[in-house]
């Protein structure tokens, strides 16, 4: 792995929320949304990352653009030539480092100000950085409307004159509009129509090739994860389990949990195979997750290790980019999406 | 076909709303059945009128703003009479007892569709003495038997918690042990793992299937989830804006779709294992208060011809079952009336 | 605001309904009539005439001296009401001023400060709440000399938690909202934020508030001044105006009901026009979603 290459470096990223009670709100607890995560993501890559609701993916992609602060850990992120670590920037500066991270939300709705015209929203990155007068911005504006496929006369319209998918291009615009090099997608396509998804992920598959983009892209659903990205990052329990390219990822699982889900996931195709029994039970509490593997509670391999000592984020030997926090991901044969599609489409 | 062997007869529906803007036609004009034991898929996207369809069954649709405005749904009760549920008064006792009894619905929201303030046993049991006239404590039991069935360890204990006090997947488990308590021979489900993740939706799905086998009801499944109804139903109907755009068994949906849209909606879905860059279908659904002219789908369509602009398409029929509504089948299909 | 903004509200004005339209040309001939009538010299609310005592309005007796009669001791009954309207209108208009500007800026400061001071803002707002607003009217006006300046300052003061509370909830669902997460993610400050999202969507609700606050400080002066607890003689205002027509109800009701009339008139236009301009200023409302 080449050094030079990385444009984000996550060190022991952590979060917690202080669960508080009584009338002088004591500390009782903390709901460990994100519990200790690394990774590192290339320029010019799309970095996946799935887990089920709770997991922390979320709560991972605010912390790492910083629209909330992380309990402790560093996001090194590479400007100029150098990696910096935006936690520990000032205010001011990482008002400045923000024009190179931008983010894209899911709900298509509540991330446009309902009071505000597509041109002012989409102007207002530009507005916040003091970047241009009315009119270059105005003809800012009308250049990203084009590069997301919107009209200019569309220019003076409000977000509910819009339709879902029209209007999470009015958010991509938005985050395009400072240039930026890297930009995390928090669940982009999933409150959008069937047809409109693919719309959407072809745009942004586009735009990266175009401005020469870097996504961390967040999402529930493993089949669109797993088609727009170069590398996938699996979380359980504000935790990354497994980590590597999507292609040794759903061909050659190495935990069981990246297992359960590729057997869970309905396939559009009547004639896939699902043979495979359920997870039984449910993700457990993030406030107060079990000892040692926070899977073991479900893990259909599980032993006494599992129990009581919390596996490692590890590199396979013999594989390369392949990462896996499982005591027994050498041992086990599991089973990839190969074994879902046996009987193929081609009769 | 023999006539007797349909459980849910649609014949013609149109179900209309009233709003300021004009009369939106939700379903206009649908046809399909479901026989006994079968699942049927419904699939859509939103706003194609596949959930007032689900409503249309129950005699839900509430003036006076929603109507059903033509056609009308027939059903064969457990007596083997064939009931006219649209002729019936919402509220009629015949219509009380098929709803429930005959008829069950379950929902993409369980919170929203479960009271908060009663336990999930209170619930239950209350279903069960509204349509059996059972005493308090039978209820209870059946309570019990009902969550055992649906797979909810400690029953006994269960019966006691509140809504809020269970898991999303526990709560929509909890919620169709309350819709199968009566025994109910059809059942709807709209969305019901919608909002649910992925493991958890397996266990439903695997739930779903194993208690059709056990008690062999029919099921009407609606979902804009393709790989949810190809593991699901057996028949598939592809509605948009509130038409029928194709009918056909779920293998020659995926394996021989013959209207654009239901092409256009697998080529635009990621598979697993894929990674080819996807065929998106271009534009956006329609806005019901502003239907294109002709085929509602034209607009949108690669293969659109010039009539497909002026005048609605009729449905034809396919070699099979394979029923689709689109012009470009005028030479080879059967036009139905 | 841009052009279009302004067109799309200037086509809601002129799709308003015929009551709005009546409801304004009625509030803009009172403020009117308020604002010039006292300029003619024709009319004094004070001049007292014992010889024309109780004279009957021109509609009962067309040979009458007064337009609307006279009360008991010969004072011109138009200008009367016409200045205690004025007087409502001042009152009304100056303390919703002052509930307003206080309010907002208190509960701005709880919603986005937080912290001790959220509590202590919220905890007097709480306390204010549970005592009746009329008992707290009384204590202060048997303190101070009641005075049209006093009654501006205190039933405008009183009138803040309405606006507090409303802005601190305000604040706490926007700063939820994802627009602002995206605005916070593009390097917005707090005042940033503030300014151009929280403002913005909470001007709607407070010029809603802003309007019914209007018609609660002129009926709650009126009912005051009626109670005799408020504005005192010879200060004109139509809530004493109706308490001392009381005693003449039997024989010349006229100088009850005119002054009842205008006041009820007053309440309803505003509460009427405020219900509207909510509509109006929601640009999904007025596009018609």
């Amino acid at each position: 792995m080449k050094d030079d290459n990385v444009i984000l470096r996550v060190d022991d990223l952590r979060k917690y929320f202080p669960i508080k009670k009584g009338l002088f709100k004591r500390v009782v607890g903390n709901v460990k949304a994100v519990d200790g995560i690394s990774f590192f993501v290339r320029k010019g890559e799309t970095v996946g990352v799935v887990g089920e609701s709770g997991c922390g993916k979320t709560t991972a992609g605010r912390c790492i653009v910083r629209v909330m602060e992380p309990t402790s850990g560093q996001v090194q992120f590479r400007r100029g030539g150098q990696m910096v670590d935006l936690l520990a920037l000032s205010k001011h500066e990482m008002k400045k480092a923000r024009q190179e991270i931008q983010m894209i939300f899911q709900d298509p709705f509540s991330s446009l100000d309902p009071r505000m015209t597509v041109k002012k929203i989409i102007a207002e990155p530009l507005d916040i950085h003091k970047i241009g007068t009315r009119q270059e911005q105005e003809e800012r504006v009308k250049e990203l409307m084009s590069h997301v496929g919107l009209g200019a006369y569309q220019l003076e319209r409000y977000p509910h004159e819009f339709s879902g998918g029209q209007r999470q291009r009015i958010g991509i615009a938005r985050a395009l509009a400072l240039n930026p090099s890297f930009i995390v997608c928090d669940e982009p396509v999933s409150a959008l129509d069937v047809s409109v998804q693919a719309q959407v992920i072809n745009l942004l598959s586009d735009l990266q090739e175009q401005f020469d983009l870097t996504y961390l892209f967040i999402a529930h659903d493993l089949s669109v994860v797993e088609h727009v990205s170069d590398r996938i990052m699996v979380m359980y329990v504000g935790q990354v389990v497994e980590m590597t390219t999507s292609k040794s990822l759903y061909t050659n699982p190495k935990h069981p949990y990246t297992e359960a889900l590729l057997q869970a996931i309905p396939i559009a195709d009547p004639r896939s195979r699902r043979d495979f029994r359920p997870l039984e039970g449910n993700v457990p509490d993030p406030s107060n997750p079990p000892p040692g593997c926070k899977f073991h509670t479900r893990c259909p391999y599980v032993q006494d290790i599992c129990k009581r000592e919390p596996p490692e984020l590890r590199e396979l030997k013999g594989m390369h980019d392949h990462f896996v926090a499982c005591h027994r991901a050498e041992e086990l044969e599991l089973q990839g999406i190969q074994s879902r599609t046996a009987v193929s489409r081609s009769s | 076909m023999v006539e007797r062997d349909k459980l849910l007869d649609v014949q013609g529906l149109k179900t209309y709303f009233e709003t300021d803007r004009g009369v939106v036609k939700a379903v206009d004009d649908i046809s399909y059945h479901v026989k006994e034991g079968e699942t049927v898929g419904i699939v859509g996207e939103s706003g194609c009128g596949k959930s007032v369809t689900a409503l249309s069954i129950m005699n839900l649709v509430q003036g006076p703003r929603g109507r059903v405005a033509g056609g009308k749904i027939m059903y064969t009760t457990k007596g083997g009479e064939r009931v006219e549920i649209t002729a019936l008064p919402p509220y009629s006792p015949k219509m009380r007892a098929i709803r429930g009894s005959e008829i069950s619905m379950i929902f993409q929201e369980p919170m929203t569709a479960l009271n908060p303030v009663y336990t999930i046993g209170e619930q239950i049991a209350e279903t069960v003495c509204l349509h059996q006239k059972v005493s308090k404590k039978k209820g209870r039991e059946r309570a019990i038997e009902m969550l055992e069935l649906v797979g909810i360890a400690a029953p006994s204990r269960r019966i006691n918690e509140y809504p809020h006090q269970l898991s999303g997947g526990m709560r929509q488990r909890a919620m169709i042990g309350m819709a199968l308590s009566c025994d109910p021979r059809f059942l709807i489900a709209d969305e019901p793992t919608t909002a649910l993740d992925v493991t958890i939706e397996a266990q439903i799905l695997d739930l779903m299937l194993h208690l059709q086998e056990k008690l062999g009801m029919a099921m009407q499944f609606i979902t804009h989830d393709l790989g949810v109804i190809s593991t699901m139903a057996k028949r598939v109907v592809v509605m948009y804006t509130g038409h029928v755009v194709e009918k056909a068994s779920v293998d020659d949906i995926f394996y021989d779709p013959r209207h654009p849209y239901t092409k256009g909606l697998l080529a635009s879905v990621p598979t697993l294992g894929r990674q080819e860059r996807l065929v998106p279908i271009k534009g956006t659904v329609p806005n019901m208060n502003e239907l294109p002219k002709g085929c509602y789908f034209s607009p949108r369509c690669q293969e659109a011809m010039d009539i497909c602009h002026q005048e609605e398409p009729p449905s034809y029929q396919l070699e099979g079952d394979h029923i689709v509504k689109c012009w470009l089948w005028e030479q080879e299909g059967v036009r139905l009336p | 605001m841009s052009k279009r903004a302004l067109s799309s509200i200037l086509t809601s004005i002129k799709k308003m309904p015929p009551m709005i339209i009546i409801c304004f040309i009625l509030l803009f001939a009172m403020i009117a009539a308020a604002v010039f009538l006292p300029f003619l010299e024709a009319i004094d609310p004070y001049t007292q005439n014992l010889l024309g005592r109780l004279a009957k309005p021109r509609f009962l007796d067309p040979a009458s001296k007064y337009v609307l009669g006279s009360d008991p001791i010969g004072r011109d009954l138009l200008s009367r009401t016409v200045y205690g309207l004025a007087c409502s209108l001042v009152i009304g208009a100056l303390g919703v001023i002052i509930g307003t500007v206080l309010g907002v800026s208190l509960g701005m400061l709880s919603g986005l400060g937080g912290g001790i001071l959220d509590n202590i803002i919220m905890a007097v707002a709480e306390l204010q709440q549970s005592i009746p607003r009329t008992l707290i009217l009384i204590v202060v006006v048997v303190l101070v000399r009641p005075s049209v300046t006093v009654m501006i300052v205190v039933l405008g003061v009183l009138s803040w938690n309405g606006y507090a509370r409303l802005v601190r909830g305000q604040i706490l669902s926007i700063r939820e909202e994802e627009y602002v997460l995206c605005s916070k993610a593009l390097g917005a400050s707090q005042f940033y934020i503030a300014v151009k999202h929280v403002l913005k969507n909470i001007a709607s609700p407070i010029i809603v508030l802003s309007t019914s606050n209007l018609s609660s400080i002129i009926l709650s002066e009126s009912t005051l001044s009626f109670l005799g607890v408020g504005l005192q003689p010879p200060a004109v205002s139509l809530g004493l105006m109706i308490s001392s027509g009381r005693d003449h109800l039997a024989t010349s009701w006229w100088l009850t009901i005119i002054p009842s009339i205008v006041l009820a008139l007053l309440v309803i236009t505003t509460s009427l026009i405020g219900d509207w301009l909510r509509d109006v200023l929601d640009p999904q409302l007025r596009h018609g979603a």
